[in-house]
């Protein structure tokens, strides 16, 4: 009986010139996502190989220099383009492309794409996830709005009901046609996406096992968000008596939950928890610093100035050959005071990203009344383009950075025996200095982030589900 | 039935249900919130901008009274060694907030609104620090009143408008009703304007609200009148969409098949169309990398440390009269960041006169989709209006690398030769201030588009009053 269902509905919506249109419509829009969406990040992509080379390039042509002033000028992090930007570029045109690893200082990252895009970006963001979150929900209630209430207004339901179809039968086959129509349009989108940026992102190596676990991914969790869809607007079509109002009710959903509420709820998690004024921040961390400056007399300066000296020589050292080594006095302040601040710099940005969590957790509250919402945090968690995803690569960044200024320094501690920072590295030195290779986190630690968003995207499905065949157990007015 | 009547009758018709009651109060309620929303930012940004000067102005005393000091000093008192120099001095600079800041965050969250200028940065970071924000609050576009009445106005309309003859005709009232010798012109065009006014007057009122409201503790010089051209723009929106819900109900079709038209046409017209338009102005017209634009200055930085002698000579080729000056009182390294600095600007020049350039491109693209969606023309114009366009952030970015160059070619001769320069001289140096363009030519720009929509109205006029023409009561 399914099976004539399914065939039966199949054969409606081909014979709906509305429908081909439709599918038209979207095919094109998921193309132009497709084109837009690879261009810009392969360029992006080839432009972050370019830069790393010539950053290399030029850190390495610095000629005969002091190691201190190295620090100053010293090497940028890149941050690659995240494995399936092209797919949903998340916040990375938000976050910043580069952080520059200079001494002294943690800088943040530094030139956000978006900057540079047109303000008409901000109305609406036209990825691949971007059209698939609008557009496939829109898709599913053209598809099914009027599934049932029309059956209902021209008699037919009745009549399907007394042949001895179970009233389950003809919900699950109908569920069947429009689901599988919808998924459709996402295995084709997530596929195509996943072997293009095989092809075009050859540079950035990604496995391709992690780009499929990726896909897979991806396509679970937008199917499940799709069963939502599909399931309520066959439960709104069976309990409303007109397809047009019907039609009303869904649109009005499909326009606070997937339109308004993402877009309120960012801006209401910002005003919830606000984000630092920059000025404010600057100004906290230099207070901070200058209070966690320790006197050069303490036990616990000693103890540091110790520590920076053993690791500098590699091994452990008695309180006499200490004494009577030729060590240049401010490489050692240098290096204590690095150490000394990174934990600063650790703290104050482990808050800034505390806060973004905060404002991260908000809005996934208020996904009990729109699942798009979670669905949009899973999306961006699995293309590696979350805050998450930039947390770790600043983290990994400020690592580099504590490991280029730590050789710079030693350079200066072991071989300029004066104090007057005159001791010049030569040209070869700067090859020695260990490059920035940085790699996304792996998938197993997106879905670790991510596993209250799936819980609310899972049990949005399954709640409507389960309510849309509760009314198939002939809870149904015909 | 006189018009108070029927605007009395319609406003029944629309409100006795309960759903549509309830989508009303939604969106009076979100306006409202964007009202709130956008002061929140406006009173940051405002907050942020106090911050910067206040901090640099207690840099900025300090420094001249060590200046001070240093020149009354008899050598007796213990100045910082670099006091005096003009390398240390740092500007405080803002883009003013207009006085309507808060109807529209516009570009105002993403771009540098606020900055130090000092000659120790070259242009490329001197806006790198820029403002904490929630990077996902960014990305799907910050909310506020404007944005609002450009998503959810039209939808709004078409909620109230769609059925304004299906409902009777697929109720099968029509034609009973064309039977009593009503004017169906009349008739239809008296339904749409009442509706539209109800959806635009309640709009306007609200922002009203937030208008006044949102005024505490601004200057509200000008607000008024700003305010009434946003709203100008906000009755021609509501105006558009009302024809155009209008043209698609005199097809006579059936309510389902007006919704779906309709909403087929606010995706097109107010999400896919800007998107595209945008996406296709950023591939057509990419602007250099920023990327690129640092890896040419930091090796522009290399190489002028490397051959720093040749580029102090080169300067005092320019600067002759400091070759007899040979009294110096600051360190090497002072002159040779200014070297390097000056070196890089002038260096990487071409590149940002590229983004420039691409950035007007990109413009001119998107003026044109501007007389394919009404979206876009109002979206430029509340931004132009507000004064959070990014077109008047880019002006600001530009004339503070401007006042930066100016005031490097004023003490450039001082840096090099290592002296410190003058209290009275610094006193003289003129502040940063942003030089506005008048707001006629911000908005002269978007009013072309604006006339073309508005002869395209004055056609789906035409249009729909044809079609109702065909409308008998046998044919409903």
């Amino acid at each position: 009986m399914n099976k004539a269902i399914i065939a039966k509905e199949f054969t409606e919506i081909v014979r709906d010139g509305r429908a081909i249109v439709l599918f038209g419509i979207v095919g094109l829009l998921l193309l132009l996502g497709l084109v837009t969406g690879f261009s810009t990040e392969s360029t992006r992509s080839q432009t972050v190989f370019d830069a790393k080379v010539a950053d290399a390039e030029v850190f390495n042509a610095q000629g005969a220099k002091n190691p201190h002033s190295a620090a100053h000028f010293s090497r940028m992090a890149h941050k690659p383009v995240a494995p399936f930007s092209a797919f949903d570029p998340g916040v990375s045109a938000y976050v910043g492309q580069v952080v520059w690893l200079e001494g002294h200082y943690r800088n943040p990252a530094m030139f956000r794409a978006a900057e540079d895009a047109t303000e008409l970006g901000r109305l609406e963001n036209f990825s691949l996830a971007g059209v698939l979150i609008l557009i496939i929900p829109l898709l599913v209630i053209l598809l099914g709005y009027g599934s049932i209430a029309k059956e209902r207004e021209q008699g037919t339901l009745r009549q399907i009901i007394s042949s001895g179809t179970s009233l389950r039968s003809l919900l699950l086959g109908k569920f069947i046609t429009v689901f599988s129509i919808s998924f459709a349009f996402l295995v084709f989108t997530i596929v195509l996406a996943a072997v293009t940026s095989l092809f075009v992102f050859e540079a950035s190596s990604q496995p391709f096992t992690d780009l499929f676990l990726r896909s897979v991914s991806l396509l679970f969790v937008y199917g499940l968000y799709t069963a939502f869809v599909t399931a309520t607007t066959l439960f709104i079509s069976a309990i409303v008596q007109e397809a047009k109002n019907s039609l009303l009710i869904l649109l009005g959903l499909w326009t606070v939950m997937v339109v308004s509420l993402p877009r309120l709820s960012a801006s209401i998690a910002e005003k919830v928890y606000p984000s630092p004024q920059s000025s404010e921040f600057w100004e906290a961390m230099d207070v901070r610093l200058s209070e966690n400056r320790l006197d050069s007399s303490s036990a616990e300066y000693v103890a540091a100035e110790r520590a920076v000296i053993e690791r500098a020589f590699g091994k452990k050292l008695t309180e006499s050959e200490i004494e009577n080594l030729a060590i240049n006095a401010r490489g050692v302040r240098l290096e204590v005071s690095e150490v000394i601040d990174s934990e600063i710099y650790t703290a104050a940005y482990a808050e800034l990203f505390k806060n973004y969590a905060n404002q991260k957790n908000f809005r996934r509250l208020l996904s009990i009344f729109s699942p798009t919402i979670a669905l949009q945090h899973l999306s961006q968690a699995f293309s590696g383009t979350d805050v998450n995803a930039h947390e770790h690569f600043s983290n990994e960044a400020e690592r580099q950075r504590n490991k280029i200024v730590r050789v710079l320094n030693e350079e200066l501690i072991i071989n300029d025996s004066g104090e007057n920072l005159r001791y010049l590295a030569p040209p070869e030195f700067w090859e020695t200095v260990p490059e920035f290779e940085y790699e996304y986190p792996a998938l197993k630690i997106a879905w670790r982030q991510s596993g209250a968003d799936f819980f609310i995207v899972f049990a949005w499905a399954l709640f409507s589900i389960v309510a849309m065949f509760w009314l198939g157990k002939g809870r149904l007015e015909v | 039935m006189n018009a108070f009547d029927f605007m009395r009758y319609e406003w029944k018709l629309q409100f006795s249900s309960r759903a549509v009651f309830l989508v009303f109060l939604v969106f009076v309620s979100t306006l409202i919130y964007g009202g709130f929303a956008g002061k929140a930012e406006r009173d940051a940004r405002n907050a942020a901008i106090e911050n910067h000067y206040r901090s640099v102005s207690t840099t900025m005393d300090s420094w001249l009274e060590d200046l001070r000091t240093l020149e009354q000093d008899d050598g007796s008192i213990d100045l910082p060694s670099l006091t005096g120099s003009a390398m240390d001095v740092i500007f405080a600079s803002s883009l003013p907030q207009e006085p309507l800041s808060d109807f529209s965050i516009g570009q105002s969250d993403l771009l540098p609104f606020f900055g130090e200028i000092s000659l120790k940065n070259p242009n490329i970071r001197l806006f790198s620090k820029y403002e904490f924000a929630d990077p996902i609050g960014l990305a799907l576009g910050n909310f506020d009143i404007s944005k609002a009445v450009l998503l959810f106005l039209p939808l709004i309309l078409i909620i109230f408008s769609f059925d304004v003859t299906s409902a009777d005709r697929d109720s099968k009232r029509l034609g009973l009703i064309l039977l009593q010798g009503i004017n169906l012109r009349n008739f239809f065009w008296r339904r749409i304007f009442f509706r539209a006014l109800i959806v635009i007057g309640v709009t306007c009122a609200s922002a009203f609200a937030v208008m006044i409201y949102n005024a505490a503790g601004v200057t509200s010089d000008g607000r008024f009148a700003i305010f009434a051209v946003w709203m100008t723009f906000v009755v021609f929106y509501g105006a558009f969409w009302s024809v155009l819900i209008a043209v698609i109900a005199s097809f006579n079709r059936s309510g389902e098949f007006n919704v779906l038209t309709l909403l087929g046409l606010w995706v097109g017209l107010t999400l896919i169309v800007p998107a595209t338009s945008s996406s296709l102005a950023e591939s057509l017209y990419p602007t250099p990398s920023r990327l690129t634009y640092l890896a040419e200055a930091r090796e522009v930085e290399n190489e002028t440390r490397l051959s720093e002698p040749d580029v102090v000579n080169e300067f005092m080729l320019d600067h002759p009269e400091l070759l007899v000056d040979v009294e110096s009182q600051f360190p090497d390294y002072v002159s040779s960041a200014f070297l390097v600095t000056s070196t890089v600007d002038e260096a990487t020049g071409p590149i940002i006169s590229s983004f420039e350039e691409a950035l007007g491109r990109r413009e001119e693209l998107v003026d044109v989709f501007k007389y394919f969606s009404p979206t876009i023309a109002v979206h430029s114009l509340f931004n132009e209006v507000t004064g959070t366009s990014g077109r008047r952030h880019n002006s600001y970015i530009m004339q503070a690398r401007a006042f930066k160059a100016n005031y490097a070619q004023l003490v450039g001769p001082n840096v090099i030769g290592k002296k410190p320069i003058s209290a009275e001289f610094f006193e003289n140096v003129p502040d940063f201030g942003f030089k506005e363009e008048p707001l006629g030519m911000r908005l002269g720009r978007g009013l072309k588009p604006i006339g073309f929509l508005l002869l395209i109205v004055f056609g789906l006029t035409m249009i729909t009053n044809r079609q109702l023409m065909k409308i008998s009561p046998v044919s409903s």
